[in-house]
């Protein structure tokens, strides 16, 4: 295989309940191509970040009461424009396809706050708060991973000008949890979500990056860096 | 490990995790951010219900005008609904 321009910088597993995760020193490091060069990881190398996350927040609700925070360098008034949702967050837009964005315009926040673009873990109706039985006879409780629902998010920003902070993009996506058998019109909390933000000032560099929640939460996250050219061996 | 919620810091530079708990002072931010979640979430529904009573209203001048149904769905979709959200237990 050719060498390739991706980088996986980190993956972090939180085995635990966490309420926040930074990735620190972003610009460090460096790769090794096929024939043997080193290129240092920073931004002018490798511009683009890309955050890939599996997670499971311990609630049954995310919708209400409730934050999830992607701070990249974590600067009040870094970014603005932010917040947007797109149409298809509740199920009710996947049956009607019309948009509802929320935006955030004007209040420069130090990241983007898309608490709304997350699903609790627990299977509400799924006996949840009890034990249960699984099809080989064993007990299951209900703190147990295999109850338990995830949100997959993946979020990029890409350094286009040096001068400033980036926009970036993202999505998330979770399960339905199945209380309503017989349509799934009308659930605010399932579905899919989209969400992006504007840069506001002039620091173009940031060395870490923070993903918080109010809910505490276990799982996975990757950080993949996008370098400009193949620098990356196999 | 504590009950205070937890903090998890990777170094990229070496490679190693820290896991601790929050600080006094982050906790005073993690407040703030809930505080202002829960008022964020207010102002959205508070949008959203509006949208679905202009979008309501808008279907029914349309009705009212002759239209079936079936051709108002046609022109701008299903009639809005409000959501339900997912019951905590």
């Amino acid at each position: 295989m050719s060498d390739q321009n991706w980088y996986l910088q980190s993956h972090y597993h939180a085995q635990s309940n966490h309420s926040s995760v930074t990735i620190s020193n972003l610009q460090s490091g460096s790769v090794t191509s096929s024939t043997g060069t080193q290129t240092n990881v920073n931004e002018s190398n490798f511009p683009v970040y890309r955050l890939v996350m599996k997670l499971s927040f311990d609630t049954t609700n995310m919708a209400s009461n409730s934050y999830f925070w992607i701070m990249m360098g974590g600067n009040q008034s870094s970014w603005d424009g932010a917040n947007i949702y797109s149409g298809d967050w509740t199920t009710r837009y996947s049956s009607q396809m019309y948009s509802n964005s929320g935006q955030d315009q004007g209040n420069s926040r130090p990241g983007i706050y898309c608490g709304g673009g997350m699903f609790g873990a627990s299977y509400s109706y799924y006996a949840w708060g009890n034990a249960i039985t699984d099809s080989e006879g064993a007990t299951v409780q209900s703190y147990d991973v295999r109850r338990k629902a995830y949100t997959t998010i993946d979020f990029n920003t890409y350094h286009q000008n040096s001068s400033w902070y980036p926009g970036g993009v993202g999505s998330s996506s979770a399960v339905y949890n199945g209380t309503s058998a017989s349509s799934v019109a009308n659930q605010a909390e399932s579905g899919s979500w989209g969400f992006a933000q504007g840069g506001t000032n002039n620091q173009a560099s940031f060395n870490d990056i923070t993903i918080s929640s109010s809910s505490s939460f276990t799982g996975d996250i990757l950080l993949y860096r996008g370098g400009i050219l193949n620098y990356v061996g196999n | 490990m504590t009950d205070k919620p937890q903090v998890a810091i990777y170094d990229c530079a070496t490679g190693e995790a820290t896991i601790r708990d929050m600080t006094d002072e982050e906790t005073v931010i993690h407040n703030d951010r809930l505080a202002q979640a829960e008022e964020d979430n207010a102002a959205r529904l508070v949008v959203e219900a509006q949208e679905r009573a202009d979008a309501a209203a808008g279907r029914q001048k349309l009705l009212d005008l002759g239209l079936s149904e079936d051709e108002v769905t046609a022109l701008v979709g299903p009639a809005p609904v409000e959501p339900e959200p997912a019951p905590a237990v």
